[in-house]
């Protein structure tokens, strides 16, 4: 399914335009979100999945239209709220049970689904405790189950990895993968960049509502090529530099520190220019960014990027 | 809207809601609360005496009962957990991932609503269940599943759907939790406590208070209106669901559906409204109906009257209908022609012919009223055949009734009966003269003036129709062949009723007096509790009849007393102008249905009968227990006033007494100038010398207090108009007035003599119409005593005397080997009117106080008149050692007007045995002697140290807001202001009265004043309202007081604690010129605080001896 957002905004009541004029056409298979705190994109995700209004514009689910077909797009939804808690008084298996009845599952059929959905996601063990009592993890993996019950075309997981441990974000982005086939669109937000790179075939950056960069992450990268610098320096120097250049890694070497750094031009400095990867790419993009932010009156200095 | 989706919704509200905490709880205590509440209000197993039968002998009692108390405790929940819906719906994350799934807004909370309300209806079902169980098993009342579904479903349900919609639709607007929790409170706590009554109980949201109670024989008073009310609630609720709906927070599935939601919820709930419209205007138009049938009365009230001395009536009954005729001799007894004849029928009754020896006459019909064009001469009589058939209009009935009362769903109980004054139907046929169903001259009511009233005697014969399966009952004697019964009279009637049932008849002759029960085949309540009396019944119904023929001083003048039981729905009212209420007729005894309503709980009784008698040394047989029962039973219909079941110091006239029997239904004395004549003569033929007397239970302010305030400003004759008399008032008014004449009377002759003459001229009017004029010629005749005057002044005047008294005593006079005893009293009356006051000696006994009617007897009653401006010494002799001395000021501004003084001890000696009741000059009446200086609370120079106003908020709230002065003191919780209370062991001259206030912290008080003109030692004196009858009490009980003036302020206390009212010295003192001032504080060790009187009381002796430089000389303080 394509999802085409075409000059969407939104304007909260308080008249905060949290995003702005917004194009962008999402094909099925894993898609990023990426954007800074407060960049717009738990906004978009509700106005997605019919929680929100948009203001102005409207986003496309192949020939369904968010302002007219609401149920048919809401059939084909599934969704993981970013601040996600459950009922008091639900169990595992209910609140999946729910979720699938509300889907349209009936009867022995929703039970099947319901079972499998859980052993999939590791909870069939405790498929009888009270939802707010598992872990945060476990949790997790209960509200990604629930999105996906039902054959969602679409699926939309705001920030879903925050707060996991390693292992249960590699588990996390597999139920996900699992579930992503030629015609099923999963869009997920986040901050952890090293989530998309290996799973998301296309992203999109965020800022301040506005949409800062569309494409691959090797799109990315490219655009970041020659901008990532390793070099050596010595304790003192690594104060100084600390001030000049966003840091990527320091690893410590004799006599002082071997270190990646994102910079236009390390002049001064016996700078090796070194190939980038997705995390340098994000840096380098969101030094600029940040740097925006700041100077709000410096525009000239980034804005023409990435047009 | 999808089912699968209203179902997983509610499959899933259903396990949130019972899994919730405070839904558990609440329903846990509602179950077990409204078990205990059905358990000690509608079985007899825990109040075992007080009996259950009121709230449980029908079928339906029990179920609407449980229904009525799970209504309420639903709503409560309802309003707890309103709340929660918002905090669940629209707050959590947990519900967005709901949100995006495939449902309308209309699954979701529809499924909210059926999840909610199938866990609430299975709650109600649950205890609906233990309700059946307690019907079945505990109680063993009559039992039906009808009912129980049938107020589910009206009651229950629609309360539920309304209350749901409107917590919804409050979640919806407030979005605050606290917010919408108090304004549900308010509005649900308003709504059942205030507006239940207002416009026929539209504003009742439960329903609970529109009639609903089933008689098993007919049904529900008005099953329309009531279904109707409850569809009100329903359509609303409905609707402001719908509208809940357009407001949930939630993109709809077209940007139009919101406003369709929002458009159809208003609809809907203007339809809601529209239907209680509806059913408010139904009752309108009853009323409508009821004013013109009102109108019509008084239209034709100053006709010409006729009397009908016959009327013969062929009748046959089906459901809703009636076919008769009616032949009857109508006659004029003016001198003057007539140049029409009125009679008066029901307006639902069509009349098909009116003749005379077969020749139709013309005739008009003005609603219930029939002109006929027949000249009758004076003296001359007609004949007249009338045909009718049709319906009963009840609506004709009591149409001098005030619409509030007809409107009244009252009941002391939680249930709500509803009303009918006629039935013809296929079940009952129960007919009574209000209901006019067949034609008379004399109109049964007289809206523009109730008192102006007449009764007609007749000879009546009545020939009803036979139907299968039914017993007809009516006065006289029937005789029944196979189509028709006919009923013979022997003797005029004032009316007849008409009674046609399945009954069951029991009948026992005693005395050629036939006492026959009809009850509806399968309700014989009572015979069980009979079994062991059967043999003697005959001699215990001879001595019942004994009683109230000796009471009443005439014999019974029946062949017949019947008891019929009637369907529950079967009211009357307390019409004093009538002497009788429609459930006593001549020869009949209409009670309800299983007695229900009748305060008589047999199976209470007899457990009561049983306790008590086996507290005893010796257990009496089941014989004399059983007779015992049977004499609680005939009090029922012999007692004046009855007591209400659950609120005893509540009184109201007993509508079953059957003193009519005795008097209104043979006798008629008709009275142009005194049209309230006839009926204060038999009123007072029922009063005995203590009938004006105050009894305990009553409290000083009561109906009779009332009256005679009433009188103050307003003359009887006034009152027999005035249609804004409460009916209870008017009632204790006319007891007053009626006492008045009797006292009159027998001011003048003696009892013996009086009562003969009544007996005499009764004896010869008996069964007829009589004139007062008649009556007063021949009074005249027999005792050369024109009444006449005194009769104007009696209906005429405004009173309002005022009694006081001094120098009460009883003492001693021995000779040779007989002790004697003088009861001396001053009486003054310092009023322009004339007052009539009763005295009456108590012997025997203690001198506990109180002596209520204890001992007093009419030998030991005196009447003396005190005329305007005079004062009065009695001096009674007395061979028995006098106890107390009961003074009735009767129609006084006295306050109580019963003063009781009670002679514990006689030590006082003397050798005068002079008596009788002598004028003595006024100077020398005095309530205080020389040198003292008594300040009341009534007295201008006291005054409350605190606002004693009301807010506005407590004015508002407070229901029962009355404008008595005076309050019943209540010491077992005592207002927390100073409150105006009266007794008379209080101080006073007219009104014996002090204030009084729950014990507080010292800010409020109260402030005697003495201007001192002659400085001097003075003993301060305390009167001491002693309440204790005869009991210490326990613990301090001072009261503190402060003594103070320009020279010095002295703190004192009193102990209160005395068995005996009186004069106790706070201390004495020596007071300097001016103003001393006795301050009393609310702190004290009492529950209470009592303000009365105060009294300077100047030592001459201490007084002379010189100044004293010590200020505080002697304290009484104990
Ligand atoms: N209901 C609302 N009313 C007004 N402003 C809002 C509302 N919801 C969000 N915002 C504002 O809109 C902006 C975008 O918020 P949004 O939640 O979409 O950001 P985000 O990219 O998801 O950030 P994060 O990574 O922190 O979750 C923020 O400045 C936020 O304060
Ligand atoms: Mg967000």
């Amino acid at each position: 399914m394509d999802i085409k957002i075409k000059h969407l905004n939104k304007i909260y009541g308080d008249g905060y335009h949290a995003l702005r004029d917004l194009n962008l056409t999402i094909q099925p298979g894993m898609f990023g979100l990426l954007g800074p705190n407060g960049a717009g994109k738990t906004t978009l995700m509700k106005i997605m999945t019919l929680m929100h209004e948009a203001s102005s514009g409207t986003i496309l689910f192949d020939d369904f239209d968010i302002r007219k077909h609401r149920k048919e797009i809401r059939s084909v939804l599934g969704y993981l709220p970013q601040d996600f808690r459950f009922f008091e008084k639900l169990k595992t298996w209910e609140f999946l049970d729910y979720g699938a009845g509300l889907a349209g599952l009936k009867g022995g059929k929703r039970k099947e689904i319901v079972d499998e959905l859980l052993r999939k996601v590791g909870l069939f063990e405790v498929r009888d405790r009270w939802a707010n009592r598992l872990s945060g993890g476990m949790k997790r993996r209960l509200g990604i189950a629930q999105a996906i019950v039902g054959n969602p075309k679409v699926i939309i997981v705001d920030e879903p990895t925050t707060g996991l441990d390693p292992e249960e974000r590699i588990r996390f982005r597999n139920i996900l993968s699992d579930v992503s086939d030629e015609d099923v669109a999963i869009i997920l937000s986040t901050h952890i960049v090293g989530d998309i790179s290996s799973s998301c075939k296309k992203l999109a950056l965020l800022n301040k509502g506005e949409l800062k960069f569309e494409g691959s992450p090797d799109d990315m990268i490219r655009i970041s090529e020659g901008k990532v610098w390793e070099i050596f320096v010595t304790d003192k120097e690594l104060a100084n530099i600390k001030e000049k250049f966003p840091i990527i890694s320091t690893i410590p070497s004799e006599g002082g520190w071997e270190i990646q750094i994102v910079s236009e031009n390390p002049e001064g400095y016996a700078a090796k220019p070194i190939s980038p990867n997705i995390e340098h790419a994000y840096v380098y993009f969101m030094d600029f960014l940040l740097k925006d932010k700041m100077d709000m009156y410096s525009e000239t200095e980034g804005s023409d990027l990435f047009v | 809207m999808e089912w699968h989706n209203i179902n997983v919704n509610a499959r899933y509200e259903v396990k949130l809601l019972t899994r919730s905490g405070l839904f558990r709880t609440f329903s846990v205590l509602a179950i077990v609360g409204i078990t205990i509440a059905l358990l000690m209000n509608n079985t007899s197993m825990i109040n075992r005496w007080q009996g259950s039968w009121a709230s449980s002998a029908l079928t339906s009692l029990i179920p609407f009962t449980a229904t009525y108390y799970y209504t309420i405790a639903q709503a409560v929940i309802l309003i707890f957990l309103a709340g929660t819906f918002l905090k669940k719906g629209q707050k959590l994350d947990t519900t967005e991932v709901l949100m995006v799934r495939p449902m309308s807004n209309s699954d979701y909370i529809l499924g909210k609503v059926l999840g909610i309300a199938e866990v609430f209806i299975a709650i109600n079902i649950i205890i609906l269940l233990i309700a059946g169980f307690i019907n079945v098993f505990v109680n063993q009342t009559p039992f039906s599943v009808v009912p129980y579904l049938f107020y589910l479903f009206t009651i229950s349900v629609p309360t539920l759907v309304f209350m749901l919609g409107l917590s919804f639709i409050a979640v919806n607007i407030f979005k605050n939790q606290a917010v919408t929790f108090i304004i549900l409170l308010g509005v649900v706590g308003i709504d059942v406590a205030y507006l239940t009554d207002k416009w026929y109980g539209i504003l009742d949201l439960t329903g609970c208070a529109i009639p609903a109670i089933f008689s098993d024989l007919t049904g529900m008073a008005n099953m329309g209106l009531f279904l109707m009310q409850r569809l009100c609630y329903l359509i609303l609720g409905i609707g402001l669901l719908l509208l809940t709906i357009a407001f949930v927070d939630r993109l709809p599935e077209r940007k139009s559906s919101k406003q369709m939601q929002l458009y159809a919820g208003m609809v809907v709930c203007l339809l809601g409204v529209m239907t209680g419209l509806i059913y408010v205007s139904q009752h309108n138009a009853q009323t409508h109906v009821r004013n013109k049938y009102i109108a019509t009365f008084k239209q034709y009230a100053e006709q010409p009257l006729l009397n009908t001395t016959e009327n013969s009536i062929v009748i046959s009954t089906g459901a809703e209908h009636l076919d008769a005729e009616a032949v009857m001799k109508i006659v004029n007894n003016a001198e003057t022609p007539v140049s029409e004849v009125t009679l008066y029928l029901n307006p639902g009754l069509q009349i098909s012919e009116i003749s005379e020896d077969g020749t139709p006459l013309e005739y008009r019909r003005d609603n219930q009223v029939v002109l006929i064009s027949r000249m009758v001469e004076g003296k001359d009589s007609v004949v007249l055949k009338v045909k009718y058939s049709g319906y009963i209009d009840e609506r004709v009935c009591y149409a001098d009734v005030v619409q509030d009362w007809i409107d009244s769903t009252k009941s002391e109980s939680i249930q709500h009966y509803g009303k009918h004054y006629a039935y013809l139907d296929n079940k009952s046929v129960l007919l009574t003269p209000e209901s006019i169903w067949y034609p008379v001259t004399v109109a049964p009511s007289n809206p523009s003036a109730k008192y102006h009233i007449s009764r007609d005697f007749t000879k009546y014969t009545l020939k009803v129709a036979n139907r299968e399966n039914r017993e007809i009952v009516s006065q006289g004697f029937p005789i029944k062949d196979s189509l028709y019964t006919t009923f013979l009279n022997f003797y005029n009637l004032s009316g007849i009723s008409l009674a046609i049932a399945d009954y069951e008849k029991r009948s026992i002759t005693v005395d050629n007096i036939d006492y026959e029960i009809y009850n509806f085949r399968g309700n014989d309540f009572f015979s069980k509790h009979f079994t062991h009396i059967q043999d003697t019944l005959p001699a215990l119904i001879r001595d019942i009849m004994g009683d109230q023929e000796s009471r009443f001083g005439v014999a019974y003048p029946f062949d017949k007393m019947a008891f019929i039981e009637t369907p529950v729905h079967f009211t009357s009212y307390p019409r004093t102008w009538k002497g009788n209420t429609e459930f006593v007729q001549p020869e009949l005894i209409f009670i309800p249905e299983r007695a229900v309503t009748l305060n008589l709980d047999l199976d209470a009784e007899a457990t009561r009968i049983k306790e008590w008698s086996s507290r005893s040394q010796s257990l009496p047989d089941e014989e004399t227990m059983e007779a015992q029962l049977l004499s609680s039973f005939v009090r029922v219909f012999t007692e004046e006033t009855s007591r209400q079941r659950r609120n005893w110091e509540q009184q109201s006239v007993n509508m079953h007494s059957i003193s009519p029997l005795f008097s209104n239904f043979t006798r008629y004395i008709y009275s142009y100038d005194y049209p309230i004549f006839d009926i204060a003569l038999t009123t007072l033929q029922t009063l005995t010398a203590t009938s004006t007397q105050a009894r305990f239970w009553e409290g000083i302010v009561n109906n009779r207090q009332r009256a005679n305030q009433y009188l103050e400003s307003n003359s009887f004759q006034y009152a027999t108009r005035d249609t804004l008399i409460d009916p209870e008032i008017f009632y204790e008014l006319l007891k007053l007035k009626s006492a008045q004449l009797r006292m009159y009377i027998l001011s003048h002759i003696s009892k013996s003599e009086y009562e003969n003459f009544m007996d005499d001229y009764f004896f010869e009017c008996e069964f007829r119409r009589s004139l007062a004029t008649d009556f007063v010629a021949k009074f005249k005749e027999r005792f050369d005593l024109d009444l006449t005057p005194f009769l104007d002044n009696w209906y005429t005047e405004v009173v309002s005397p005022e009694i006081l008294t001094s120098e009460v005593y009883a003492s001693k006079a021995e000779f040779d080997d007989a002790t004697q005893y003088i009861v001396e009293f001053k009486l003054y009356n310092p009023s322009t009117s004339g007052a009539i006051i009763t005295a009456q000696i108590g012997t025997g006994g203690g001198g506990n106080r109180g002596g209520w009617g204890g001992g007093a007897n009419e030998d030991n009653t005196y009447y003396y008149s005190i005329p305007a401006g005079t004062a009065w010494q009695g001096r009674i002799l007395m061979e028995d050692q006098p106890s107390n001395l009961v003074l009735n000021y009767n129609i006084a501004k006295n306050l109580p007007t019963t003063n009781t003084f009670s002679f514990s001890k006689i030590d006082m000696e003397t050798d005068d045995t002079t008596h009788g009741f002598v004028q003595i000059p006024v100077e020398k009446f005095s309530t205080t002697s020389k040198g003292e200086y008594i300040i009341d609370n009534e007295s201008p120079n006291f005054r409350l140290l605190s606002s004693n106003e009301k807010t506005k908020l407590q004015e508002l709230l407070n229901k029962e807001s009355t404008t008595d002065k005076y309050h019943n003191m209540q010491f077992w919780y005592a207002p927390s202001k100073w409150t105006l209370t009266a007794a008379d062991y209080m101080y006073g001259d007219v009104a014996r009265s002090a204030y009084y206030k729950r014990k507080g912290s010292g800010g409020n008080g109260a402030e005697w004043t003495f201007n001192v003109e002659e400085p001097g030692i003075y003993n301060i004196e305390i009167w001491v309202a002693a309440q204790n009858m005869g009991r210490r009490r326990w613990g301090a009980q001072e009261q503190y007081y402060v003594v103070s003036n320009q020279e010095w302020t002295e703190n004192m206390a009193l102990n209160w604690n005395r068995t005996e009212s009186g004069w106790y010295t706070l201390g004495t003192f020596d007071l300097p010129k001016g103003i001393t001032t006795v301050t009393l504080s609310d702190k004290t060790e009492r529950d209470y605080v009592i303000a009365d009187a105060i009294k300077f009381v100047k030592d001459e002796r201490k007084s002379d001896s010189g100044s004293n430089s010590n200020k505080q000389i002697y304290n009484n303080y104990e």
